[in-house]
C-alpha cells in the first residue's frame, strides 16, 4: 500500500533542504575561519619572530635591554678573580638573525673594560671573543668563540690580532646566565660542522627511541670545557692597545714585547658533548644588523689613508685627527655594507670600496675655511644662529671643515664632522670619478637612497639631495657613523662616555644626532639628550673628552 | 566712522602696493620664482605662497669665498665666471633682514595632485638678482624645517626672445 505519508510534500520538505543548507554553510564557515585562523596564526609567527626588518625592532630591543637589567644578568658577566674588568654589552650593535623561519637571535658582542688609572678602555679580545646572546628574546647566553686548537706557545706580538669570526672554524661554548646550562657547537668555515650537524640527527633518534624522555642531554653532560681570561690590564708595548687573552689550555700568556700578562678569570663548565642545542645560530656576523649598515663579519676593511689629502694651508694638527678616521676599519665596512644593500651583492659591495680606496687619481682635499655662524632672522620674526661646522663640495667630494669649530671644538666633535662630510664625499667621488661597475655601485647608491619613482637616478643637482642625504644618514646609518667615531675614541684613548648614564658607544650617537636632528628634519632617539652631549663636544664644555690635537 | 576710515586707509594701503608689484623688475622677480618653484615642487604640492629676503644672498658669499684663490672648472664656477660674472659684485656686509611673501600663481599641477604640501613658510628664497642688461637672473633658493636650512640650491635663468628661461641650477655646497 502507497501511503501518502511517505510523500512528503514540498512545503515539509523545505526545513529539511533548509536544515541541509544550515549545515552546509556552517561547514564551510567553519573551514573558512579555520583557514582565515591558520592565516592569521601564520602571520602572527611571522611577525613574532624577530628580525632586522621587524616594525618594532627598537622597541623589542629595548625591551631585552630591560629584561637583562631587570634580572641583574650583567653580575653574572663578571670575572671572579680581578675587579678591574667589567664586561658591558655593546648594546648599539645588535646583530640579529633568524634561524629555521622561527627563532630568532640576537646577539650583542661583550665590550671588556679595562680601568687603566680611573680611565675605561676597551681591551681587545685576543684567541676568543665573547658575545651576550639572546635567544628568542627570551634565554640569556654568554656566547664564547674560540679556537680550541690555538697553540699555546704562540707568543703575543705586535702583529697579533683581534680574534676574527670571519669563516668562523671553531667551537662556541654558550652558557645560561639563567639556568646554569651549557652546550658546545662546532663550527666549520662559518657553519655548523658536518660533524655536528649529524649529531642533530642522532639525538632526534636517540630522543624517540628514549619514551618520556624530552630532555636527552641530561643524560650525557660529562665534559668539562675550560677557560681562562688573562689580560695586560694597561695598555700593552705590543700596539698600546690593553689585551684580554683566552687560553682553553690555561697557559699563561707569553709576549714578545715584555708585557706581563694576570689571570682574571677562569671558568669550567660542565658541557653535554653529544646535546644538539636546537635551531643552532650560525655566527654573529651572519643575518644582518639592527643597528643599520653594520655586518662588519661580512667584509675586509680596506685603507682608505690614501683617499684624503691635507690641503698645505690646514692646521697641521688636523693630521692626526684625519689618520684616526681613515685608519678606523669600520669606515670602510660602513661603506660596503651600504653599497650592499642596493644590490645585495658583497663582492660588488666590496670591489667598489677597494676600486674608491685604491684609485691613484683620488684627491680629496681636506681643508679649513672660515664659515661664520650666521644669525638669521625667520618669516614669523624669531631669529635662528646657523652654526656650519664643515661643507663638502658636491662635484669635487672636497671637504672644507669650519675654521671657528676647529678652534673651539673638541678633538671627538672635529672628527665627528669630518666622518659626516666624508660620507658625502666619498657618495659623490664614487659616482663622479669611478668607471664601471665600481661607479654604478656608487650611483645606484645614489638611487637606491634617493629612491626616485620612475627608477631613473637623481642628478647630482636634485635641488633636495642635500637635504636627502641627512635624511638617509639619520634613517640609516648614524649608528655606524657612531660606531666609526667610538673606534677613533678608543684610538685616542677616550674609553668611557664623559655622560655616565650613557655608554660612549650612544654618547657617539648623540654627537652626530646633535647635527641631524636639524639637518635632516627628523627627530633624535633622545633629543634633548644629544642636543646637550652635541653641544658639550663641539663648544669643549666642561666634562668633554677634550681637545688634545689641534689647541686654537 | 573710525571703522570707515581704517577700512578706506586699508584700501588705499592695497592699492599701493599692487601699483608697487607692477614694476617691470618686480614681475620679472615673481615669474622666475614661480619657475623655481615649479622645479622644487615638481612631485610636491607648491605652495600658495613663498617667503623672499636679501639676507639669503649670504649662500653666494660662502660659495664665493671657496673661489677665492682656487681656479676651478666645474659648470658652476664656469657660469659665475662667465655670464653671471656680475654676481661677484653682489657681497653685502649687511644684507636686509627684511622678509616679503609673493603669492604665487595657481598651477595646473595642483589639481588631482597628490603628493606632499610644501608649508609656505619652508620654502624661502633670495631677492633675484639681475644683470645689469636685464637679460641674466640668478636666485638662491633654500628648503628650511623648524627654521633650520636643510638645502640650498642656486639658481640661474637667462632671458630669450622676452621669455626668461631656466639654464641651470646647483647645489654649492652640502653641509
Amino acid at each position: 500500500m502507497k501511503t501518502k505519508n511517505k510523500l512528503i510534500p514540498l512545503r515539509t520538505r523545505i526545513p529539511n533542504v533548509k536544515t541541509i543548507a544550515i549545515i552546509l554553510l556552517s561547514l564551510i564557515a567553519l573551514i573558512t575561519s579555520r583557514c582565515a585562523k591558520d592565516r592569521l596564526v601564520s602571520d602572527a609567527i611571522v611577525s613574532k619572530t624577530l628580525s632586522a626588518n621587524s616594525p618594532d625592532l627598537q622597541k623589542r630591543l629595548e625591551a631585552i635591554k630591560k629584561s637583562y637589567e631587570q634580572q641583574k644578568l650583567q653580575q653574572k658577566l663578571q670575572p671572579k678573580k680581578i675587579d678591574k674588568i667589567s664586561w658591558t654589552p655593546d648594546w648599539d650593535h645588535p646583530k640579529i638573525q633568524v634561524v629555521n623561519d622561527s627563532v630568532s637571535y640576537v646577539f650583542y658582542q661583550l665590550l671588556g673594560q679595562v680601568d687603566v688609572n680611573g680611565k675605561h678602555q676597551i681591551a681587545k679580545q685576543i684567541n676568543g671573543r665573547l658575545y651576550l646572546m639572546v635567544k628568542n628574546e627570551l634565554d640569556f647566553y654568554k656566547a664564547f668563540y674560540y679556537d680550541p686548537k690555538i697553540d699555546p706557545n704562540e707568543k703575543i706580538n705586535k702583529n697579533t690580532k683581534e680574534f676574527d669570526l670571519k669563516s668562523f672554524t671553531g667551537n662556541l661554548l654558550l652558557s645560561s646566565l639563567q639556568n646554569g646550562g651549557n652546550y658546545l657547537l662546532d663550527y666549520s668555515n662559518g657553519r655548523l660542522s658536518d660533524s655536528y650537524r649529524k649529531k642533530g640527527v642522532l639525538a632526534v633518534k636517540k630522543m624517540q627511541s628514549v619514551k618520556g624522555t624530552t630532555s636527552y642531554w641530561q643524560q650525557e653532560c660529562n665534559s668539562v670545557v675550560r677557560n681562562c681570561t688573562f689580560s695586560s690590564l694597561s695598555p700593552s708595548w705590543c700596539g698600546g692597545s690593553v689585551n684580554i687573552v683566552f687560553s682553553p689550555t690555561c697557559s699563561w700568556p707569553q709576549s714578545t714585547c715584555g708585557d706581563v700578562y694576570s689571570l682574571v678569570d677562569s671558568d669550567e663548565a660542565v658541557v653535554c658533548e653529544d646535546v644538539w642545542y636546537p635551531d643552532p645560530p650560525t655566527d654573529p656576523g651572519d643575518g644582518g644588523s639592527g643597528g643599520g649598515g653594520g655586518g662588519d663579519g661580512e667584509f675586509q676593511p680596506v685603507a682608505l689613508a690614501r683617499t684624503i689629502t691635507i690641503d698645505p694651508n690646514t692646521r697641521p694638527c688636523l693630521e692626526s685627527i684625519k689618520n684616526a678616521v681613515v685608519n678606523a676599519a669600520e669606515f670602510s665596512v660602513t661603506m660596503a655594507s651600504l653599497l650592499k644593500q642596493v644590490h645585495n651583492d658583497n663582492t660588488k659591495a666590496q670591489n667598489a670600496v677597494l676600486a674608491l680606496a685604491n684609485n691613484t687619481n683620488i684627491s680629496i682635499t681636506l681643508g679649513e675655511k672660515t664659515i661664520p655662524y650666521q644669525t638669521v632672522t625667520n618669516p614669523d620674526g624669531t631669529t635662528s644662529v646657523r652654526e656650519t661646522h664643515g661643507e663638502t663640495d658636491p662635484i669635487t667630494g672636497n671637504i672644507k671643515l669650519n675654521t671657528l669649530v676647529l678652534n673651539e671644538a673638541s678633538d671627538l666633535a672635529v672628527a665627528a664632522t669630518l666622518i659626516h662630510e666624508m660620507m658625502h664625499s666619498y657618495f659623490v667621488w664614487g659616482a663622479n670619478n669611478l668607471t664601471g661597475e665600481e661607479a654604478m655601485a656608487f650611483s645606484d647608491l645614489n638611487r637606491y637612497l634617493f629612491d626616485q619613482e620612475d627608477g631613473t637616478p637623481h642628478p647630482y643637482n636634485y635641488p633636495e639631495l642635500g637635504a636627502m642625504q641627512h635624511m638617509q644618514m639619520a634613517e640609516t646609518y648614524v649608528n655606524s657613523m657612531a660606531n666609526i667615531l667610538a673606534t677613533v675614541a678608543a684610538s685616542k684613548g677616550i674609553g668611557a662616555s664623559p655622560d655616565t648614564s650613557i655608554s660612549l658607544g650612544e654618547y657617539c650617537r648623540d654627537i652626530f644626532w646633535g647635527s641631524l636632528q636639524q639637518t635632516s628634519g627628523l627627530d633624535a632617539p633622545n633629543a634633548a639628550r644629544s642636543k646637550a652631549n652635541s653641544e658639550r663636544e663641539y663648544k669643549n664644555q666642561t666634562g668633554s673628552t677634550g681637545k688634545n690635537d689641534c689647541q686654537p | 566712522m573710525i571703522k570707515n576710515m581704517i577700512f578706506s586707509i586699508a584700501i588705499v594701503g592695497s592699492a599701493h602696493c599692487i601699483a608697487t608689484q607692477n614694476t617691470p623688475e618686480l614681475k620679472d622677480e615673481s615669474i622666475i620664482i614661480n619657475k623655481v618653484i615649479d622645479i622644487v615642487s615638481d612631485k610636491e604640492v607648491r605652495p600658495k605662497s613663498v617667503f623672499i629676503s636679501e639676507q639669503l644672498l649670504s649662500n653666494l658669499d660662502r660659495y664665493l669665498t671657496n673661489q677665492e684663490g682656487e681656479k676651478k672648472s666645474d659648470s658652476l664656477s664656469l657660469l659665475i665666471q662667465g655670464k653671471w660674472n656680475y654676481l661677484k659684485e653682489v657681497k653685502s656686509d649687511s644684507y636686509s633682514m627684511a622678509w616679503k611673501q609673493l603669492l604665487l600663481s595657481k598651477a595646473a599641477l595642483d589639481k588631482n595632485h597628490v603628493g606632499n604640501k610644501i608649508k609656505a613658510d619652508d620654502v624661502r628664497l633670495s631677492t633675484v638678482q639681475f644683470s645689469p642688461d636685464g637679460t641674466k637672473a640668478f636666485v638662491v633658493y633654500s628648503r628650511t624645517s623648524k627654521n633650520i636650512t636643510q638645502t640650498t640650491v642656486f639658481f640661474f635663468f637667462e632671458k630669450k626672445n622676452g621669455i626668461w628661461a631656466h639654464t641651470a641650477h646647483y647645489i654649492p655646497f652640502f653641509d
